[in-house]
């Protein structure tokens, strides 16, 4: 299991992370972060994105971007129930700071992570986008993926997968029918 | 106030300042006779020497100086202003602007840059003429300023010469004794007391000056960021009581000054501030100085300047010099006589208008709360406040507008260094002046328009020779003009030129294979494709425009501004662009309807009327998407489909007829929901390659509902039915 | 390190940026240089931005010197610098340096 420990691999450091659940499999996130958590409610989708792209939501009166964590993870995302919420995370865009909300299945608890329990993302095996993986974090006898929120939610490659999804879906109208 | 803040100000004013002297300039070799034209340009260089000597920023005191000392003797009739002199001045008032940047540590000088100068220099050097001293003033000013480093303390050292001005005014006393002492904040607020000792120095001469510390107390609570000089002088030489007080105008406020005549006698005594230190051995802090030697010698060079300079600058507004210290730089002059404006920044303007519309947003909560409630005396106190809200609304916008005329103005200068470029005489008419749109607007629409401007001058106006053959009048004309219309405002851009070779454009376009070679289209349709991306019928790239990427990029600026643009042209005749942008970006009326569960907002503006659609109003014949509307075919998209909001359930559908810019298009929808206005929220850069969608609002349910690109989903529906019609054809033949 | 102590004073090197914005760090230095109760030597050699602030920093440690009855003198002022204080009538400042 151990690869060799590739210091460019291993970014997440010892601190606080909040866990929680996408379809049954545990995933961190830095609080540092983390701005709040509100309940999955009511959505605006947003037509020509990407699939992972829920839509927006209002948060107090400002329109914030809502991310489908297990879609952009490549996973099968969940349906909808009473637990799911939506994390809102503060990430930086172009010298200024943006929130974005991300949908999971379920909040679990903050963990002390302390950087002996950090291992580097594994070279093969982990079925998720190397550079989303900030590390692994010992929990017991079971690893916990952190995922590193700024390239996971890097505004400037998710919008230009929508360019792609856009022109894929061409944009049409529908026949007549 | 930040030291940045203030040298924001600085910056901004010296601009503003440098766009006056340039509209006078122009309107000098535009045939303008009026002395206040020569006046206006004195006191606008006079005001940038001043506010830069506050600041430190040496390079444009001592350049500024020369201009200002040419400009001197135009008004007072020593030397005419000739079109040389004219492009002279135009030519210094662009390195004004450089040495402004430079001082900012914008710009850097080159070679280039120090060369220009020189030549500038000494262009300005030979129009200062004919008395000998005048001459010898300039010539010394010259060397000083190349003799002495940018870093230092460079006054331009002038020879005192009396031979012209007046000097001895009888009222006027033999010198000033001036104490200062300079208000603790002074230098936090990015002020610096050397500055202002320096530039006062260069006022007139200085018999003798010192300067002490008071209250500086204990080293404990000594701060060095804290003020707590003062500075006491006589200064003599002709200068007048107003133009010492002037000096220390930008801090007036924070600093106790004393100005009082004195008479010879007191040129060589010394008087002290009452001791406010508590430690005697302050008073030894203090040194004084006698008078050194007027000549003007490598450091330290005292400044003496000719009695000529002390122009008397009042505190009030009317030669736009004014300037108070604190907070907001305020009183900015209009032309002319007393100032009718505040100076406000542009982001606590935005504040409010965010303010205003939350309060919008909250409103329509509270009145949709009290329909629900359906008691009478609620809704009509909400109908109150809603009206009140609409008001505020209202005015809040109308600050944020400010009339195109400025924008158009720049223009002027373009057209005039262009055609010379060129070759080609124009003449420049401008028309709407005051027509008012948003800031933020303005700053956006300059770009296009230049490049607009650009394009006719460089394709559209014929050369001379051309225009003769063509039996037009040697002089091309370009017209720039703005006006309202229904909720818009649209600005055109017209050249009675060769106008557009509409068989050149249809020709490039099948070949870039963006129509096929059957196609039938209207001249204006052919017109309308230069806009598409890589277009260009130049034959040669010139150095202006043509490269292709222009019009295109026009068109991205102005669909940005939710605006449209459009080309009209007649061969031989001439060709017109014309912008229409909306009014306002902030917020908008808005009509509320439903697609497959999500809300969408239709511009009320664009709407023409809305009704119901029923299966046999559709054209179905051919697979085309169109509806016969009283005769007229009317092209549709549905917005289920074009959203992928299609859940298969079928709905009552209802097509809303938009209008935008002459083209009409229906919109399908579902539920027809009712008119309301909000605050536009932008989606975010996430979403800025979303087509259709111009952004987002919210409702007062405290749903997001997305509001509609009406224009390019008309696009969209014109287009799909020329690709309709076009396959229509290609199957048919 | 800006302070170097010598057999009879100390000699305080200044720093290249002695204006507005350079001046408050040197606080610390100042009650250091003063905590000696030697001649304080101001060395300006680096000195290449001068301001009022650093005008008044001059003064103000020439005024402490006196306060505490130790000696005062400034070396290696760049003509800028000269300039500057004798624009404010504070030529006398630079004295000779030992």
């Amino acid at each position: 299991m151990n690869a060799a420990v590739d210091g460019s691999r291993l970014r997440a450091v010892q601190g606080q992370y909040l866990t929680f659940y996408l379809n049954e499999e545990t995933f961190g996130l830095s609080i540092l972060c983390i701005k709040e958590i509100v309940e999955y409610s009511r959505l605006t989708s947003v037509p020509q994105m990407p699939r992972f792209v829920e839509g927006v939501i209002n948060l107090r009166g400002h329109v914030v971007p809502v991310i489908n964590l297990a879609l952009r993870l490549g996973k099968e995302p969940a349906p909808p129930q009473k637990r799911t919420c939506i994390v809102i995370i503060e990430i930086n865009f172009e010298g200024a700071t943006a929130d974005v909300g991300v949908v999971v299945d379920s909040v679990s608890e903050v963990l002390d992570v302390s950087g002996a329990d950090i291992e580097p993302a594994p070279g093969f095996g982990a079925r998720l986008r190397a550079e989303f993986i900030a590390g692994m974090a010992r929990l017991g006898s079971a690893f916990v993926i952190l995922i590193d929120a700024e390239r996971v939610l890097s505004i400037s490659e998710m919008a230009s997968l929508a360019i792609t999804a856009s022109e894929l879906n061409g944009f049409t109208v529908g026949g007549s029918d | 106030m930040s030291v940045d803040d203030a040298l924001a100000a600085f910056e901004e004013e010296a601009r503003e300042m440098l766009t006056e002297m340039e509209s006078s300039l122009l309107a000098i070799e535009g045939g303008g006779t009026d002395p206040g034209l020569i006046n206006a340009i004195f006191r606008a260089a006079h005001t940038i020497k001043g506010t830069a000597g506050m600041f430190g920023q040496d390079g444009v005191v001592s350049f500024t100086h020369h201009v200002e000392t040419v400009m001197d003797d135009a008004r007072k009739g020593k030397l005419t202003v000739s079109s040389d002199l004219v492009t002279l001045m135009l030519r210094c008032c662009d390195h004004m602007g450089f040495l402004v940047g430079e001082g900012l540590g914008r710009e850097t000088r080159g070679e280039e840059e120090a060369a220009r100068e020189k030549v500038l220099l000494e262009g300005l050097m030979s129009f200062v003429g004919g008395d000998e001293a005048v001459a010898r003033r300039a010539a010394k000013g010259a060397d000083a300023v190349q003799g002495a480093s940018t870093a230092a303390a460079s006054e331009p050292a002038v020879a005192a010469s009396n031979s012209d001005g007046d000097g001895g005014d009888t009222g006027t006393p033999d010198g000033w004794h001036v104490r200062v002492r300079f208000g603790s904040k002074v230098m936090r607020e990015g002020m610096d007391p050397l500055a202002f000792i320096r530039y006062l120095s260069t006022q007139g001469t200085i018999n003798w000056i010192r300067s002490e510390l008071l209250n500086l107390g204990a080293p404990e609570a000594f701060d060095p960021e804290n003020c707590y000089i003062a500075t006491e002088l006589v200064i003599s030489g002709g200068i007048e009581e107003p133009t010492i007080r002037a000096v220390f105008d930008f801090i007036a406020d924070q600093c106790e000054l004393t100005v009082e005549p004195c008479s010879t006698a007191w040129l060589t005594e010394s008087r002290r501030f009452p001791a406010q230190t508590p430690e005697p051995a302050a008073a030894a802090s203090t040194a004084s100085e006698p008078a050194p030697e007027p000549t003007p010698a490598p450091p330290p060079a005292q400044v003496v300047a000719s009695p000529a300079e002390a122009v008397p600058v009042t505190s009030g507004g009317d030669d736009g010099g004014a300037r108070r210290g604190g907070g907001v730089p305020a009183a900015a002059a209009g032309k002319g006589g007393e100032s009718r404006f505040l100076r406000v920044e542009a982001e606590k303007l935005d504040q409010l208008i965010n303010l205003i519309g939350e309060l919008v947003i909250a409103g329509a909560y509270s009145s949709l709360i009290a329909q629900r409630l359906r008691d009478g005396e609620m809704l009509e106190a909400i109908s109150t406040v809603t009206g009140l809200v609409e008001s505020l609304r209202d005015t809040a916008l109308n600050l944020r507008m400010v009339p195109i005329g400025a924008t158009f103005t720049r223009f002027q200068r373009v057209v005039r260094d262009l055609s010379a470029e060129l070759g080609k005489d124009v003449d420049l008419q401008i028309s709407g002046a005051d027509t008012e749109l948003d800031k933020s607007v303005v700053e956006k629409i300059s770009d296009p328009l230049t490049h607009l401007v650009r394009n006719s001058l460089d394709h559209g106006l014929e050369t001379r020779e051309r225009r003769i053959e063509a039996g037009k009048s040697t002089v091309g004309t370009l017209q720039l003009h703005a006006y309202h219309d229904s909720g818009s405002i649209v600005i055109e851009v017209a050249d009675d030129g060769g106008g557009l070779n509409a068989d050149k454009i249809r020709a490039k376009a099948v070949e870039r294979g963006l129509i096929s070679p059957g196609a039938t289209l209207t001249t204006r349709e052919i017109n309308n494709l230069i806009f598409e991306p890589g277009f260009s019928t130049a034959d040669a790239v010139t150095n202006i425009s043509g490269r292709g990427v222009g019009m295109d990029v026009v068109k991205q600026n102005i669909l940005s501004l939710r605006g449209t643009i459009d080309i009209e042209s007649e061969p031989g005749v001439g060709t017109l662009t014309r912008i229409r942008l909306p009014l306002t970006l902030a917020i908008i009326d808005g009509f509320l309807v439903n697609v497959a569960g999500g809300a969408f907002v239709v511009p009320l503006s664009m709407i023409v009327e809305c009704l119901d659609l029923r299966r046999d109003d559709i054209e179905t014949a051919s697979g085309r998407n169109y509806v016969n509307l009283r005769g007229k075919v009317l092209p549709f998209v549905r917005l289920r489909d074009v959203f992928e909001k299609n859940d298969g359930v079928q709905r009552r559908e209802n097509i809303v007829v938009v209008n935008y810019a002459g083209r009409m298009a229906g919109l399908v929808v579902d539920e027809l929901v009712g008119d309301f206005q909000t605050v536009i929220k932008p989606l975010g850069p996430l979403f800025k390659m979303v087509r259709g969608i111009s952004g987002s609002t919210i409702l007062g349910s405290g749903e997001v509902a997305l509001i509609l690109d009406v224009p390019s989903l008309i696009d969209l529906a014109t287009r799909i039915e020329h690709h309709e019609s076009d396959r229509v054809e290609r199957t048919t033949l | 390190m800006p302070l170097e102590l010598g057999p009879d004073r100390v000699v305080w090197n200044l720093p290249t940026i002695l204006n507005i914005y350079g001046v408050a760090e040197l606080k610390s230095d100042l009650s250091a240089a003063l905590a000696e109760r030697r001649d304080i030597q101001l060395a300006m050699d680096n000195v290449e931005e001068f301001d009022g602030a650093g005008v008044q920093l001059l003064l103000a440690v020439k005024t402490f010197a006196e306060m505490q009855s130790c000696g005062f003198s400034v070396s290696g002022a760049k003509p800028s610098v000269v300039q500057a204080l004798s624009t404010m009538g504070l030529s006398g400042l630079i004295g000779e340096a030992g």
